[in-house]
């Protein structure tokens, strides 16, 4: 793709240009607007994807006999670990990193920082395909996945904290599919839809944050059922569920770092300068968030330890697990953000974020999988559970990839014929302006 | 329906049998074998060597606490026991039920929760505590078929038809060892 | 329908017989009590008695057709079996309950443990279950429905003691296994549970929880140099209707004496009191913020009618 945008090629980004006022096909944009064969060419040239089909044919196999054969197949069907990686990596650490589209959310919608906006829409996506695939490795994990609705329809468990979690990832789904809607009505052209989510988005953001808080604070509180199998350094009866939400907001913030780095480096083509000429300065700022965020983190962390008196283990190989992912994840990542903040180096700041996102990874597997049963054995992911977690992300990041390709993420929908905003040149000044009439709107 | 007949049959047959030894002792006429078919579900009855059993042990309180007229050997008993003459229930069925868990027996036993014996085992595990107990102090055997032939059913009650992997627990005839 | 199945009781207790009533009351122990289940009924377990012989596994098999182990029943060179992680044999899929066996240092005596749902008095399979699959009954079985359950296998993280297994080999219709302390065939009927009944030993007594409680004090008080003075299930995560009386103290056969005294939910409910308080602040508050937002927005624009938006903030 990139070697065809460089020799001239524009990708789709908004109506057919004026000389033919036809509108575009679906086929048409669903190829970018390219023919049939420069789009495959440019795919096969991909050697991502190769890749990516090596995995798919390893893994699809795989996951279709998980569904024949049952978990047993494919897990060690233990009854002392009932949760392995489909929900340890799959449920508890995507989430989290699925922060991004409340926070942004929030830090657009209701404290009006317009500023962001260029970005809002990548994290709200984040936002939804992290849910999303939470939600098909939870498929993968459940023993009756076909039961699924049950909690929501058949048979109530209100006082349960997983109904609790699954009602909000639910219902939050519903939130940011409504959100990101916005972008797909502009590229099928249905400017009543999008114009109708964009009144209603205060409405939507405040829901966001309301089952954010809690959901994400929820799945901490799944392990205080749990007292005694997670190790003490991982676990703490009151602040279990602020563990978990307040990392989840250095782990969205960052993922969106890590996430538009990857677009930078990979999908430049695919930006408008509106994405690119803030990113810098829009990485730099969701430092400071992050920074901010792993600094409460840490210090509540540190509470816990005092609060029920946990120093010892620190001087055990457990304390050495979580000495490294604290450094790693927290503690490291704190530094660097702070020189990178105050020096501006954004490269810094990326690294830093990556960092972060790996140590809420290892932070959350700690949790669910490694340190679980500390007093029991400890036992390694089945192989057929790796194979299908890794082929579910790359489902994953294949659909990302689809969706940010041709819907108005990481670009603005170039609109024919909008009344209110009659001159629309300047790209950077565009966007705040129509918000702020919209904004009106819903204020 | 079929099992509770069958079991409701057991039970009539140990009640028929122990009143039968019941009236033996009385007239100090001590049975030299008994049979105790209380397991008769899945157990051949056992013949019980009585004078065998009488020939080995100091005294009848070794089993039969204070009620055959030798001196309870509990000091704990002895504080309300302590007579030597012999009561009337010698039979152990006269005060362990064979049926200590069933609605009647726990009901009667809360009723009369202030007693003494209100942890008063049922017949089966008053035998097995007292057999067992002597047979492991004393080197008897302690297998479960080393009294207790298996009859069919006990074999599928156990799945004993199954292979067994152990050759040495297969030869000492299963059932507890220590 | 307490009353009534307490007369019901009342009626097989005088004519002698078990009240076996199919239909009808469905209790012959009595009155479901909302606070603690007090009428519940429970399992002595004493494990200076047992034996070790797997007797009750046997009989628990039978009972509820579960599937044939793979060794049989009297093949009791299991009870030593560690898996490849050096666990003891615990419940699965074929079986509700196990029997261990323990060498305890310094004596030549092993300890055996048989081990099975406990019947919390709160259970905490039961309260994270998110279809409520569980209930507790009035007789104090904690007992599971088939018919909803997702297979989350919350409830197997939640219970402290590792009772719930899984079946995991099947892939249409896999469940929760687990002890029911032969709810349907054996306790409405009046029955005790197939394992007390099968026990040579007596090792499991059966009865009121208040009762055995009583019970168990009795025996440690009656012979304090036989017993751990503890009864392992009266407090323990706030209750159990299955108790031990142990001979060891309870960390040498397998039993975790780190377990808190509070019912698992109580860690939960922390948690749980907050949700409301984010339901009713959140969105005044982040309203708040919005229409501060707003109002900064507006006066900005106002003051700096020339300025280039975007780049102000
Ligand atoms: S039947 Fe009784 S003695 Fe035998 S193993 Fe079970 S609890 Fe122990
Ligand atoms: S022992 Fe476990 S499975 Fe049984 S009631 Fe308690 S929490 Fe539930
Ligand atoms: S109570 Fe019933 S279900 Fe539970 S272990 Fe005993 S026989 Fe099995």
């Amino acid at each position: 793709m990139k070697r065809l945008v460089k020799n001239g090629t524009t990708p789709l980004d908004g109506p057919r240009p004026a000389p033919d006022k036809q509108p575009w096909t679906f086929k048409e944009k669903l190829l970018l607007g390219l023919s049939l064969r420069d789009y495959l060419s440019q795919a096969f040239r991909n050697p991502l994807n190769w890749v990516a089909a090596v995995i798919l044919v390893v893994g699809l196999p795989v996951i279709v006999s998980r569904f024949i054969f049952g978990l047993g197949y494919v897990t060690h069907a233990s009854n002392d670990y009932p949760w392995g990686l489909f929900l340890g990596f799959g449920l508890f650490c995507m989430v989290p990193l699925s922060a991004s589209g409340f926070l942004l959310g929030t830090t657009v919608e209701v404290f009006g920082r317009h500023d962001y906006e260029s970005i809002e829409r990548l994290a709200l996506l984040n936002g939804l395909l992290g849910y999303l695939f939470a939600v098909v490795y939870l498929l993968a994990d459940l023993g009756q996945p076909w039961r699924l609705p049950y909690p929501m329809v058949v048979s109530w468990g209100p006082a349960a904290v997983l109904f609790l979690v699954g009602w909000h990832v639910a219902t939050y789904l519903s939130v940011q599919m409504a959100e990101v809607s916005a972008s797909f009505f502009e590229w099928v052209g249905w400017l009543a839809g999008k114009r109708f989510i964009r009144r209603i988005a205060l409405g939507l953001t405040t829901a966001g944050i309301i089952l954010s808080t809690l959901h994400q604070g929820a799945l901490g509180a799944l392990f205080t059922y749990a007292p005694g199998k997670v190790h003490p350094l991982w676990y703490s009866d009151e602040f279990q569920w602020v563990f978990f939400f307040c990392s989840s907001i250095p782990a969205g913030l960052c993922m969106v770092i890590v996430v538009s780095t990857i677009i930078k480096r990979t999908m430049g083509w695919r930006c408008d300068s509106n994405f690119l000429d803030n990113l810098d300065r829009l990485t730099i700022g969701l430092a400071k968030g992050a920074s901010m965020g792993l600094v409460t983190y840490f210090t509540i962390k540190l509470i816990g330890l005092a609060h029920d008196n946990e120093w010892a283990y620190l001087a055990t190989s457990w304390g050495g697990l979580y000495g490294m992912e604290m450094l790693m994840g927290v503690v490291v990542p704190i530094v660097l953000f702070a020189y990178s903040i105050r020096h501006n180096k954004v490269g810094l700041a990326r690294f830093a974020a990556l960092l972060t996102v790996l140590g809420i990874v290892l932070n959350r597997l700690n949790t669910a999988l490694f340190t679980f049963n500390w007093n029991l054995y400890q036992e390694l992911p089945h192989i057929g559970e790796i194979i299908i977690v890794v082929s579910i992300f790359t489902i994953y990041l294949l659909v990302y990839r689809f969706l940010l390709y041709r819907l108005p993420i990481l670009y603005t929908w170039k609109e024919e014929t909008v009344v209110e905003e009659a001159v629309v040149v300047i790209p950077s000044a565009e966007k705040p302006s129509e918000t702020q009439s919209l904004g009106e709107v819903s204020a | 329906m079929q099992a509770r007949l069958k079991r409701r049959t057991e039970i009539l047959a140990f009640l028929a049998f122990f009143s039968l030894w019941a009236v033996h002792c009385t007239a100090a006429d001590l049975p030299d074998t008994v049979e105790i078919d209380g397991l008769a579900k899945y157990y051949y009855a056992v013949d019980f060597d009585h004078s065998m059993h009488i020939d080995i042990v100091e005294s009848c309180a070794a089993c039969h606490h204070h009620t055959a007229g030798t001196p309870a050997v509990d000091e704990k008993c002895t504080m309300c026991h302590d007579r030597t003459e012999a009561s009337s229930p010698v039979a152990c069925q006269r005060c362990h039920a064979p049926d200590p868990f069933s609605a009647e027996q726990v009901y009667s036993r809360e009723r009369e929760s202030r007693r003494y014996h209100v942890d008063k085992p049922g017949l089966k595990g008053a035998y097995h505590r007292s057999c067992l107990g002597c047979h492991i102090s004393e080197g008897a055997p302690i297998g479960c078929q080393d009294c207790h032939e298996r009859n069919q059913l006990g074999d599928s009650l156990f799945k004993a038809s199954l292979e067994t992997p152990n050759a040495k627990v297969a030869a000492g005839g299963g059932g507890g060892t220590h | 329908m307490g009353k009534i199945s307490r007369r019901k009781f009342l009626a097989a207790g005088v004519a002698g017989a078990v009240a076996g009533s199919i239909g009808g009351a469905r209790s012959a122990w009595a009155a479901p009590k909302l606070q603690g289940y007090p009428d519940g009924m429970g399992v002595l377990v004493d494990l200076t008695r047992c034996i070790g012989c797997r007797t009750c596994e046997a009989a628990c098999n039978a009972e509820h057709n579960l599937p044939a182990p793979q060794e049989p029943f009297d093949d009791l060179s299991v009870l030593e079996k560690e898996s490849h992680n050096g666990a003891k044999r615990r419940t699965d899929e074929s079986a509700y309950t196990v029997v261990n066996r323990y060498e305890i240092p310094g004596s030549d005596t092993p300890v055996f443990r048989k081990m099975q749902c406990n019947h919390c008095n709160e259970p905490s399979c039961l309260t994270s279950c998110f279809v409520n699959a569980y209930t507790k009954t009035g007789e104090g079985a904690v007992i599971y429905d088939p018919e909803v359950c997702v297979g989350c296998r919350m409830c197997m993280v939640a219970c402290p003691f590792y009772v719930p297994a899984y079946s995991y080999s099947s892939a249409l219709n896999p469940l929760i296994v687990k002890c029911n302390f032969c709810y349907d065939n054996r306790l409405v009927h009046g029955q005790p549970p197939a394992c007390v009944e099968a026990c040579p030993q007596e090792a499991m007594v059966f009865g009121h929880r208040e009762q055995l409680l009583a019970i168990g004090r009795e025996r440690i008080r009656y012979q304090p140099d036989k017993y751990v003075d503890h009864i392992y299930g009266e407090k323990e995560v706030g209750g159990t209707a299955w108790m031990y009386l142990s001979g060891v103290p309870f960390e040498q056969v397998g039993f975790d004496t780190t377990l808190q005294k509070e019912p698992i939910i109580s860690n939960v409910k922390g948690f749980l009191g907050m949700v409301p308080m984010v339901l009713a602040i959140w969105p005044a508050l982040f309203t708040g913020f919005h229409m501060l937002a707003k109002k900064r927005e507006r006066n900005a624009a106002a003051d700096c009618q020339d300025d280039k938006k975007g780049e102000s903030r």
